[in-house]
């Protein structure tokens, strides 16, 4: 990271465009990096040895900046697989949090190709965000912007079995249609708290969904916005205590008034650990279709609140609804690295997902597991009612099947590598 | 675009479910009985160690799961302190050495897949230098891989003769001091001359001023 900081200190104007432009020196460039990837390769550490200190300072002798990037550059090629527990130590967050502020470095990773393993991917690890000025492969520098980010560390024992072991992944429809919801209107033009009818039926319905993808082996199930509640998340968590396996489920979200402002809270849950949330940040306007505008009304922040769940090389991350349509969203998940994207929604209209998860398929190889309800829409099918992104070639996007109509209650399921989706209705 | 290796899987693993062996946990903290909870903590430690040795990554991944979940439940029961926290200091340390474990057999992994991809692309930039010069800065946008890599499959393939340096002499627009690749079979071929042949000429041209 010194020898990172030197280079850019050094950095000329063009950030070693007329580098690439010169095959002299891209050549000798390419080769000392190979140097450093080749006295590095093979170890089972970051420690250094005093041969190590020797070779680098020969390396970096002198005031070429060429030289020092080689050698930044080809220690990040070679050390990247530690990169995830020394940002913890070096950051003193290991089991904590850490609020990103601009100028932090931060590693990326190409986790994709551990979920993927036997598939032709379709953005390779290379297609992570390209770096900017000063960056190099797998280290970005954080940018002030409209998102507050905040990396929690406290999960990454719970979270990486998840991410490691991934193969099926759900979505849980627990509602048919719009009626079964009650859109409040506390005060004129606003909807708050939205709120399932009848909670008791909903509950049990819930639970079923839950303990069936359970049962078919899901390791993440996604409920849809507003599906939850308090008494359904601290019932999904009494469930999976006692699973001997880790299993993430979004318990979907629900209008929290409870605090000093109203939100959208979506609560996500692992065996035995302080559940994971996440507070809408985009509230919708009028997607209702009343005849005049209605708005969600939930409290806004400015800048933007974000927690990225780091676990090693997963980096989980939780979006609702209009978050995900939100282009400062997109753009911040990509910029991140965001791994496993989960997205519980409630739309009449879904078609924009797709390429909002095609985008960060294409730019940081996230997995996006979308789930949204209710199933149909003044009798109308919302489709897709569920959608999972992901980096395999062929097909990126994975859709609720159009011609194989799903009633709730019902579950959407994700086979990480398969090309299709499969539906169980009446669950 | 990159095809991912099929997984390798570890020995199946003999260890204790983990319900049963948190609820024997459970219950020897809860009694006090500290030997029990000792040779339980071990078990776990041995766990660890066969995975680290066996590299099993996946292992590692579900020991540590369990650790953390079996730290945070030990810290919630209502027993003897001082062995609580002994045992949750424990599976601290152990939470450690499975981080630092897992850590190197990512590392070795890795290092595993870049020499295997040196292989492959070895290969794969002989075919294209079949079939006309390039520079190494080309092949790695081509192949989307690390320059270092490009390196390493070049430097081998002309340490076996497969490959040489040439320039392309036919091409006047090129930056003729740029290092070119052909195939040995085709570098004779109009247009190129092997990097060899034009040092060779120019001593002669040196010699020819005397």
């Amino acid at each position: 990271m010194a020898l990172l900081g030197e280079w850019r200190s050094r950095l000329p104007p063009d950030g070693g465009a007329q580098r690439a432009n010169d095959p002299l020196r891209y050549e000798r460039w390419a080769d000392l990096e190979a140097e450093v990837v080749e006295h590095f390769d093979g170890r089972s550490s970051g420690a250094l040895t005093d041969l190590d200190r020797h070779r680098l300072l020969r390396w970096i002798n002198g005031e070429a900046v060429d030289d020092i990037h080689a050698v930044a550059w080809g220690l990040d090629v070679v050390g990247v697989r530690s990169f995830p527990p020394s940002w913890a130590d070096s950051l003193g967050a290991r089991n904590g949090s850490y609020l990103l502020r601009p100028g932090d470095p931060y590693p990326v990773l190409d986790a994709a190709a551990e979920l993927y393993r036997g598939q032709t991917l379709s953005s390779r690890p290379a297609a992570l965000t390209p770096p900017r000025l000063g960056e190099l492969p797998h280290i970005r520098f954080w940018e002030a912007g409209e998102f507050e980010v905040t990396v929690d560390f406290s999960h990454a024992g719970d979270l990486e079995k998840i991410g490691r072991s991934l193969s099926l992944a759900a979505a849980a429809h627990p509602n048919q249609d719009k009626s079964e919801i009650d859109f409040n209107n506390a005060s004129p033009g606003m909807v708050f708290p939205i709120v399932p009818k009848d909670p008791r039926e909903q509950l049990r319905r819930v639970m079923r969904l839950v303990e069936r993808a359970l049962e078919l082996g899901a390791q993440i199930i996604v409920i849809p916005e507003l599906a939850g509640s308090p008494a359904i998340a601290q019932a999904i968590a009494e469930v999976l205590d006692d699973l001997p396996s880790q299993r993430l489920v979004v318990a979907g979200s629900y209008h929290d008034g409870s605090g000093p402002t109203a939100a959208n809270l979506a609560v996500a849950l692992t065996p035995e650990a302080e559940p994971l949330y996440h507070a809408k940040t985009v509230a919708f306007s009028d997607e209702l279709g009343h005849e005049r505008p209605w708005k969600e009304g939930i409290a806004t922040h400015l800048p933007r609140r974000l927690t990225i769940y780091e676990a090693d090389r997963f980096r989980f991350c939780f979006a609702i609804c209009k978050d995900f349509l939100d282009g400062g969203f997109i753009t911040a998940a990509s910029r991140l690295g965001v791994t496993i994207l989960c997205v519980p929604a409630m739309s009449e209209k879904t078609a924009s997902f797709r390429s909002r998860a095609a985008q960060l398929v294409a730019d940081a190889q996230t997995t996006t597991v979308c789930a949204n309800g209710p199933l149909t829409w003044d009798g109308l099918d919302v489709w897709p009612c569920a959608l999972l992104g992901r980096p395999v070639a062929g097909a990126e996007i994975v859709e609720s099947p159009a011609g194989q109509p799903l009633s709730a209650p019902g579950l959407t399921l994700f086979g990480l590598t398969e090309p299709k989706a499969q539906v169980e209705s009446g669950v | 675009m990159t095809v991912i290796d099929a997984p390798t899987f570890s020995e199946p693993s003999t260890r204790l479910p983990f319900l049963e062996l948190r609820a024997r946990l459970d219950q020897a903290i809860t009694d006090g009985a500290t030997e029990q909870v000792d040779e339980i903590v071990a078990s776990i430690d041995d766990s660890v160690g066969a995975a680290i040795a066996a590299r099993a990554i996946d292992d590692l991944a579900e020991l540590r799961a369990h650790i953390v979940r079996l730290q945070r439940r030990i810290s919630r029961l209502n027993a003897d302190k001082d062995l609580i926290e002994r045992t949750v200091n424990h599976l601290q340390s152990l939470d450690r050495v499975v981080d630092s474990g897992r850590t190197a057999a990512l590392m070795l992994a890795a290092s595993e897949a870049r020499h295997e991809r040196v292989g492959l692309l070895r290969d794969e930039i002989l075919q294209l230098l079949s079939q006309e010069p390039m520079r190494p800065r080309e092949l790695a946008e081509r192949f989307g891989c690390d320059p270092s890599q490009v390196s390493r499959a070049l430097r081998s393939l002309k340490d076996d003769g497969l490959i040489t340096q040439v320039v392309n002499e036919s091409d006047e627009s090129s930056d003729r001091r740029a290092n070119w690749y052909a195939a040995t079979s085709v570098a004779g071929s109009s247009g190129l001359t092997p990097v060899v042949e034009l040092i060779t000429r120019g001593v002669r041209r040196v010699s020819s001023r005397r």
